[in-house]
């Protein structure tokens, strides 16, 4: 937690000279994915931690710092750096992701498909618990960390997200494969969510608090088990409401508590995250090589 | 081999999907804001949040993207409505769809009243 803050202050301090705040409307899933990419040029810096609880496990706070950048219209990049701390335990970094999103349909449909590819490279410590799938079980945070950052996990991830906007709902769909590039097979999960503004039209006055600015929903996401034993049995699960604060200022704030369903499951995850959206980042870096060079 | 029947829904569920997808959104009607004072305001708001970072905040344009004054005060309210909401992902100009219906007429109605430069 700490050394991903160190890492990350320096970088929003450069950030926060080079380029000017955006003002974007976010969305307010932590796990779910929607359609709607990055303004192309602008970065958002955010940070998510979260705080799980369960019987017989020490309580943690999983951390990831992103970086997700709007290459294009339709193509969306994101880099990614976990960390966690554990109480009675210590702290570590956990390794980082490195994620594409490609939208398949240029135009607005009903259903807006969404291709999702991600390399990750973390190790067995992490707890950010971003991508539950497989037959996963909370059994497997209670190991100390000095055993569980032996585990190198080379993975290759790849998403299907569904996303729709039906009369200010958006409502999303995302199946999960995630493949160990070494060994074993092919593991699933899902994650489903749903959120609306509080109001749709926006008030005349500039405001912070007005019901436009907030965002609420819920999320549904878990395991699906594996190649060959497909099931949501045995496997975590989670529901989890959502709401985000959209601030004039450029910032979003969200906070999720999640429930575990299953026995396997955390009993609580409680997430929150702040973020910033800072435009014409692409542009600012591409005027500092160009003056360089001349 | 018998096939179970439970096999065939992975495929109507794919079929239903891509026509679903296929139909498109339905076509946007009239402003249901013409004229209206506030909307223009919560319009120029909006504007200012989502847009000025690229059209500039006079929307007279920037390095990032072309002026608004020539081509919005020409296009019908519902063509200039369905151009925000889909944006034209390829040349840089994002899609609005994540903004209610409601704040697209706003919008619309904020930009219809700026004269050209
Ligand atoms: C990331 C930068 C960016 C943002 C933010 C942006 N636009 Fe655009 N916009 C563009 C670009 C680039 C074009 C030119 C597209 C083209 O050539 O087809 C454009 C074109 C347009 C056009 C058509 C202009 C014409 O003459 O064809 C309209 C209308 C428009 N934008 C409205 C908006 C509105 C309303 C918003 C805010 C909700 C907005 N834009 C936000 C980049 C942006």
């Amino acid at each position: 937690m700490i050394a991903a803050l160190r890492i990350g202050f320096p970088f929003l301090l450069i950030l926060g000279v080079l380029a000017s705040p955006g003002l974007a409307q976010e969305r307010p899933y932590f796990i779910t994915y929607d359609h709607h990419m990055e303004e192309p040029g602008n970065l958002e810096v955010a940070t998510n931690p979260v705080i799980g609880q369960a019987r017989g496990i020490s309580t943690f706070i999983g951390n990831w710092t992103e970086f997700e950048y709007g290459a294009k219209g339709w193509w969306t990049s994101e880099f990614y750096v976990d960390s966690q701390h554990t109480l009675h335990d210590g702290g570590l970094l956990t390794g980082f992701r490195f994620e594409n999103r490609f939208r398949l349909l240029l135009g607005e449909h009903r259903i807006n498909p969404v291709l999702y590819v991600e390399y990750e490279h973390i190790n067995g410590a992490d707890k950010t618990l971003k991508e539950v799938v497989g037959f996963d079980r909370k059994e497997g945070h209670a190991k100390p960390n000095w055993e569980t950052r032996l585990e190198h996990e080379r993975e290759f991830e790849t998403k299907l997200i569904l996303s729709s906007q039906i009369k200010g709902w958006n409502v999303s769909e995302n199946i999960v494969g995630v493949k160990n590039i070494h060994e074993g097979v092919w593991e699933f999960g899902y994650a489903f969510g749903f959120s609306r503004p509080l109001a749709l039209a926006a008030s005349a006055d500039a405001c912070t608090f007005c019901r436009e600015n907030f965002n609420a929903g819920l999320e549904l996401y878990g395991g699906l088990g594996e190649w060959g034993d497909v099931t949501f049995k045995g496997t975590s699960q989670y529901i989890a409401p959502v709401l985000a604060w959209n601030l004039p200022s450029g910032t979003t704030l969200r906070v999720s508590p999640g429930f575990g369903l299953t026995d396997q499951s955390h009993s609580t995850l409680i997430r929150f995250g702040v973020s910033h959206e800072f435009s014409g980042f692409g542009q600012q870096v591409g005027k500092l090589f160009r003056r360089n060079r001349s | 081999m018998r096939r179970h029947p439970i096999q065939i829904i992975p495929t109507i569920v794919l079929f239903v999907t891509v026509v679903y997808a296929k139909s498109g959104a339905e076509p946007s009607a009239e402003n249901p804001f013409q004229n209206s004072d506030s909307a223009r305001a919560a319009g120029q708001k909006l504007f200012a949040r989502h847009c000025a970072e690229c059209h500039g905040p006079a929307a007279d344009g920037t390095e990032r993207a072309p002026s608004l004054r020539e081509f919005v005060r020409s296009a019908a309210p519902g063509v200039l409505h369905t151009f925000i909401k889909n944006g034209n992902l390829r040349s840089g100009m994002p899609s609005w769809s994540r903004l209610p219906d409601a704040q697209l007429w706003q919008l619309v109605t904020y930009l219809q009243t700026l004269e050209p430069r």
